[in-house]
């Protein structure tokens, strides 16, 4: 009996493996097609950064990847801005594949792309709440917007 | 002595762990895999970031010794060709934990430099000895930049590799620990981090100059107002009228320090209005309510967005552009400008102010605002540093240095007022010309009767737009 016991829970295990390594790996909700251009992938990172903030959050989060374009500490292009290795959690860790964005998401990467900018420039942001680099507090805080600070 | 029926789970256990050994060996070979191929693309970004800052500083030395205006404009031009490249390539190449912001300045700025002094002297003006000394001060730094990259690069690849089992090399890949290779690219970058920071940057006029990437105040701040009187103000721009669950102000500092204003509604959108605390004007405001879907055309989109606009004082805007995010979009975003008039030889002559947009978003269900951006205007309407003199260059004169193979579409050319770079703007005249099947806007300077910027004309089912 035990050692039936013991091969059910190596097979449980086993199974239970296989689909957990599985799920680990980032699927794309829906494969990039041709018509995928800055504005879905701008909003898959406002998703991945700002869902549970207010609107204006999820605006100023995209104002900032728009920002970053226009300075030269930074890649010229939204994709270059996104991609950066290690620019945004959500997208180091495939979080902006998981699911798809949400109509005011679309609606805030819109705005952003349109020029909208309510942190007037600011090309960080961070939870403040959350640990991060010591060096990012040296940054001059413009304003907060929900849980986000946005900095120069 | 176990009976065939109980040396079945045995077996089972047995087949488990082969086919698990198996799925963990496939996934460790996908793995390497991967990492392989990611350090190889780090890898030839870095030996692509030598090469690049390689020709740099080999553009900058030719375009210094060249005697040929040409020839400068080719080797400058080159030069900023490069830096693109290189800027591209750090985003590659870089190590973990390093800063590659101060790099990614430098080699912008010395880029946008270049590009700028080409511009000089394609325009037919001059490069002055000040300018060329800058040049040769950056060249110095890309020098030195282009040692230690060649060093770094050359020390992340040779030595010889250890010789590991599959074991030993499975066992590592397993464990946090930087390799040998990983090691020297860390201390070539912060060495290189290092260097790019002690570069003082140059003193110049073009996008990536310090006054240029400076956040811009008021044209005409007023006086300060209460954080209570901003959301008197809020509350009565977009949705005049309406209550809302609740109310918050914060603040946003910077070069216009202004209070935001929040309005929440029980469905849990929201009406946000920034207010300028010098003056109390709305810098910007957006109602995030749903909308359904287009019920109104164009047209009484045009005219309600006009309507709000002279509800809030605009008089004399003309509409520049609109864009809306396809043919099913519920929503456009419709661009205006002022204009003002200057006075010249045989009366007033219209001039439209192109760096005063004001920004209006109609929804397309009810004809309802939904946004409104006024920062441009802000800044630039009324500047006390913007000074407009009569035109130099008549418009006849202007016409005349266009290409006769363009069709002018306009039969009376516009006098305006473009922007070049954030504090750089021109009076010029407008043409609407036509070259095959495609439209262009070409600003001819008014001052001095040089081309000065060419926009391709965008229309389509998105919206109407210069690019």
């Amino acid at each position: 009996m035990r050692i039936k016991t013991l091969v059910c829970l190596c097979a449980a295990a086993l199974i239970f493996l296989s689909t957990s390594l599985s799920a680990d790996m980032p699927r794309c909700a829906a494969a990039p097609q041709s018509w995928y251009d800055e504005f879905e992938l701008l909003a898959r990172v406002i998703m991945g950064e700002a869902t549970g903030e207010p609107f204006l959050g999820m605006v100023a989060v995209g104002a900032v990847i728009v920002n970053r374009t226009k300075d030269p500490a930074f890649p010229p292009t939204i994709a270059g801005v996104i991609y950066d290795p290690d620019a945004f959690e959500s997208v180091t860790n495939g979080l902006i594949w998981t699911q798809n964005p949400t109509d005011e998401m679309y609606r805030a990467a819109e705005l952003a792309l349109n020029g909208y900018d309510p942190t007037y420039g600011c090309t960080f942001f961070w939870n403040p709440y959350k640990p991060v680099s010591p060096w990012i507090w040296t940054r001059p805080i413009v304003t907060q917007i929900g849980n986000h600070v946005f900095a120069y | 002595m176990r009976t065939r029926s109980q040396r079945w789970p045995l077996w089972a256990l047995a087949v488990a762990c082969v086919l698990a050994l198996a799925f963990g060996l496939t996934q460790y070979k996908e793995a390497r895999s991967a990492r392989t191929r990611m350090q190889a693309a780090q890898q030839r970004a870095l030996f692509n970031l030598v090469t690049h800052v390689e020709n740099l500083e080999a553009s900058l030395a030719k375009a210094r010794a060249s005697s040929s205006v040409g020839q400068q404009v080719n080797f400058l031009t080159a030069g900023w060709l490069n830096c693109q490249a290189a800027r591209s390539d750090l985003s590659l190449a870089g190590a973990d934990g390093v800063d590659l912001s101060g790099p990614r300045r430098f080699v912008a700025t010395v880029g946008d430099f270049a590009l700028v002094l080409s511009q000089k002297l394609a325009r037919g003006e001059t490069v002055t000895p000040d300018e060329w000394a800058e040049l040769a001060r950056l060249e110095d730094g890309v020098k030195e930049l282009s040692g230690v990259l060649a060093k770094t690069a050359q020390a992340s690849v040779t030595g010889p590799r250890p010789a590991r089992s599959a074991l030993l090399e499975m066992a590592a890949s397993f464990t946090r620990g930087s390799s040998r290779a990983a090691d020297s690219l860390n201390h070539g970058f912060s060495e290189i981090d290092q260097i790019t920071q002690s570069i003082p940057a140059p003193v110049y006029d073009g996008p990536f100059s310090e006054k240029n990437l400076e956040a811009q105040a008021l044209a005409q701040p007023g006086p300060l107002i209460s954080d209570e009187r901003a959301k008197q103000i809020a509350l009565s721009f977009l949705t005049p009228g309406e209550s809302f669950q609740s109310v918050s102000v914060g603040t946003v500092e910077g070069a216009i320090p202004s209070y935001v204003v929040t309005a929440k509604r029980q469905d849990g959108s929201e009406v946000a209005t920034t207010v300028a605390k010098q003056g109390g004007a709305v810098v910007m405001a957006t109602d995030s309510a749903p909308r359904g879907a287009g019920a109104i055309g164009m047209e009484e989109a045009r005219n309600k967005a006009m309507e709000f606009l002279k509800s809030k004082g605009f008089q004399s805007l003309e509409e520049t552009g609109w864009r809306k995010r396809g043919a099913n979009a519920n929503r456009v975003v419709f661009a205006y400008v002022p204009h003002t008039e200057v006075s010249a030889e045989g009366g007033n002559l219209k001039v439209r102010l192109y760096p005063d947009t004001v920004k209006v978003e109609v929804s397309l269900d009810t004809g309802a605002i939904v946004s409104f951006d006024q920062m441009n205007y802000l800044i630039t309407h009324g500047h006390p540093g913007r000074v407009l003199r009569a035109p130099i260059i008549s418009a006849a004169e202007a016409r005349s240095v266009l290409k006769p193979e363009l069709q002018v579409e306009t039969a009376e050319p516009r006098l305006c007022v473009i922007p070049i770079l954030p504090t750089t703007e021109v009076m010029a005249w407008e043409f609407r010309v036509r070259s095959g099947n495609d439209t262009y806007l070409v600003y001819i300077n008014a001052m001095t009767g040089k081309e000065q910027v060419v926009l391709q004309l965008i229309e389509d089912e998105s919206g109407a737009m210069s690019v």
